[in-house]
């Protein structure tokens, strides 16, 4: 698979492009008693994208996906329906759709604002950029390009948590967990399935996965999570193919590694889901010191 | 008031059929034989054995009918003409798309056309790969005293294939496997197409080819479901009709191409037109 630079600043989460003051968030919710949903907007604080909304130069767009069909429509917010709000320093823009279908479960969603002409600016200190955009430089952004997207429901960005589901197996002996990995799922599908025992279960379901263990439990959870992507790596390292016909979502994981996982030697499927979690090894050493 | 078409369950229909291929298991070769007989029998005696599946109101759902007026000889069966593809099509067009992607809803149909003799039960079983043989024929080899195993089995998938049953070939038979559902999104996206190009829905089934759609159908329900974006579909209808020499494998690496500019490209915002020449760059960077 090619590489994608993207050469201008857009916003995602953890991309590191923007403000901390700068952030962009989507709600949805299913309208009771309608074949409808909700789609709210929210874009904060000063920026770039902020004037390109505001000017109509950029609109936030949201894309559905129908799993069952693979049928994708996608809705465009116009210029007259977003509100602004500035005040004392404040900015803000909301924008709400509501999206009617004839479906009976809900569609997944993402949402982006795409720029809908061509831009040309000056970075400066209205930009609401990181300091890895100098002021003064001049920044080129193309017709239809995404310069946001709201990552938390789309299903191709290699996000691991948005690959996998979790089922209890109450038949399991306490302790252990099974992996299946479906590589060729389709994009609307999660391509992993943990089953565990109900302890693990119940370790995972109690709290999110911390970035930093501060207990025995958050150190066992994320345990957990590096033994099934020891199996997971295990078992796409194993593959004949290892490019056609693969889930997007897993393929772009896969080739997020540190280590190449389609390499014929020297690929270390434990090693590659320690390195997912440094800091398990980071105890260890502290451990051993 | 959208329609809600009587249609069997999901999880029932596929445990219909994955019940009849349990292998290695004497019974179940007993319950095939049982099934292919009342297939051999004709319709009465296949609606007779189905009685149980649909008596039950458990298994059913939705309230609206499921059939369309048409009689179909074996032949027009297993390849529908045009103009029944677009009796299919225009009788069905106006239900919920989401119906029109479950198995069961075309299942149910099929069965009612059973049920008003538009068909013959033993057209089910009729082989189109290359021996070509009717249904009747293939029911008496299976049925046959010294017939083996494997030959009734695959006579049964053969069967649930052309009831669009996924058990044999999984969910998505009722986009590829299953002419007539196959026929019905053909004619659905090609009548997209034509209101986003403004142009003859006769005219675009034309360029969409039985053979094009189901390129594009596998792509489709495998990761590039990108394409089914109207704007999208309707530029790599553009781009097939000025490159119509180009093999499957190139078609199928440029699709991906496009979807990995999706990455950063609004493509289903952007005209036809656009993705058109989008495709027609990624074609001349080769």
């Amino acid at each position: 698979m090619e590489g994608i630079i993207i050469d201008y600043p857009y916003m995602i989460d953890g991309n590191n492009h923007f403000k901390e003051s700068v952030s962009y968030d989507v709600t949805t919710v299913r309208l009771p008693n309608k074949g409808a949903i909700k789609v709210e907007h929210t874009l904060r604080g000063q920026s770039y994208i902020y004037d390109l909304i505001k000017d109509g130069r950029a609109k936030f767009t949201s894309s559905y996906f129908f799993r069952n069909s693979s049928e994708r429509a996608v809705d465009v917010i116009e210029l007259k329906d977003i509100k602004v709000f500035e005040q004392d320093g404040e900015f803000e823009i909301i924008a709400e759709q509501e999206i009617n279908f004839d479906f009976s479960y809900n569609p997944e969603v993402w949402p982006n604002i795409v720029a809908y002409e061509n831009i040309d600016f000056n970075v400066d200190d209205k930009s609401g950029l990181n300091e890895i955009w100098e002021i003064g430089e001049t920044i080129s952004i193309g017709k239809y390009s995404r310069i946001a997207s709201f990552g938390k429901l789309s299903f191709n960005t290699g996000n691991v948590n948005y690959l996998i589901d979790t089922f209890c197996d109450p038949e399991l002996p306490d302790g252990t967990l099974s992996v299946k990995v479906t590589e060729y799922a389709s994009e609307g599908e999660k391509p992993i399935e943990i089953n565990c025992s109900q302890d693990i279960y119940d370790e995972l379901s109690a709290r999110p996965i911390v970035p930093t263990p501060r207990t025995a439990h958050d150190g066992f959870r994320g345990s957990i999570i590096t033994q099934a992507l020891t199996a997971i790596y295990a078992h796409m390292s194993n593959l004949e193919n290892k490019e056609d016909d693969i889930h997007p979502g897993l393929l772009e994981h896969m080739n997020s590694l540190e280590d190449d996982w389609q390499s014929d030697s020297g690929f270390c499927p434990a090693l590659a889901a320690s390195k997912q979690y440094p800091y398990l090894v980071e105890v260890l050493k502290r451990e051993e010191d | 008031m959208a329609k809600l078409p009587r249609r069997i369950e999901e999880n029932v229909w596929m445990k219909f059929g994955r019940d009849l291929l349990q292998s290695n298991n004497s019974e179940a070769l007993d319950e095939q034989i049982k099934f292919l007989k009342a297939c051999r029998d004709g319709n009465s005696a296949l609606l007779e054995y189905l009685e149980p599946l649909l008596s039950d109101s458990n298994n059913l759902t939705g309230k609206d009918s499921t059939y369309v007026d048409i009689k179909l000889t074996e032949k027009e069966f297993r390849n529908p003409p045009e103009d029944t593809q677009e009796e299919i099509f225009e009788n069905f067009k106006d239900y919920p798309s989401e119906t029109l992607s479950y198995n069961g809803f075309w299942g149910y149909l099929i069965i009612n056309l059973i049920r008003s003799e538009a068909i013959q039960a033993s057209f089910l079983a009729a082989n189109t790969g290359n021996n070509n043989q009717s249904g009747l024929v293939c029911l008496d080899y299976a049925l046959s005293e010294n017939a083996e195993a494997i030959l009734v089995d695959a006579t049964v998938r053969r069967v649930l294939r052309s009831m669009c049953n996924p058990a044999p070939r999984g969910k998505r038979i009722v986009f590829d496997d299953f002419v007539l559902g196959s026929s019905f999104w053909r004619w659905n996206f090609a009548s997209r197409v034509s209101t986003a190009l403004d142009r003859s829905l006769d005219m675009i089934l034309n360029i969409m080819s039985v053979e094009m759609f189901g390129q594009i159908s596998a792509l489709l329900h495998a990761n590039d479901s990108w394409l089914s974006h109207r704007n999208v579909l309707s530029g790599v209808v553009l781009f097939r009709e000025s490159y119509n020499n180009i093999k499957v494998g190139t078609f199928k690496n440029y699709v991906t191409k496009l979807r990995f500019m999706s990455a950063w490209k609004a493509i289903e915002i952007q005209s036809p037109n656009d993705n058109f020449d989008d495709l027609v760059i990624i074609y001349q960077s080769e």
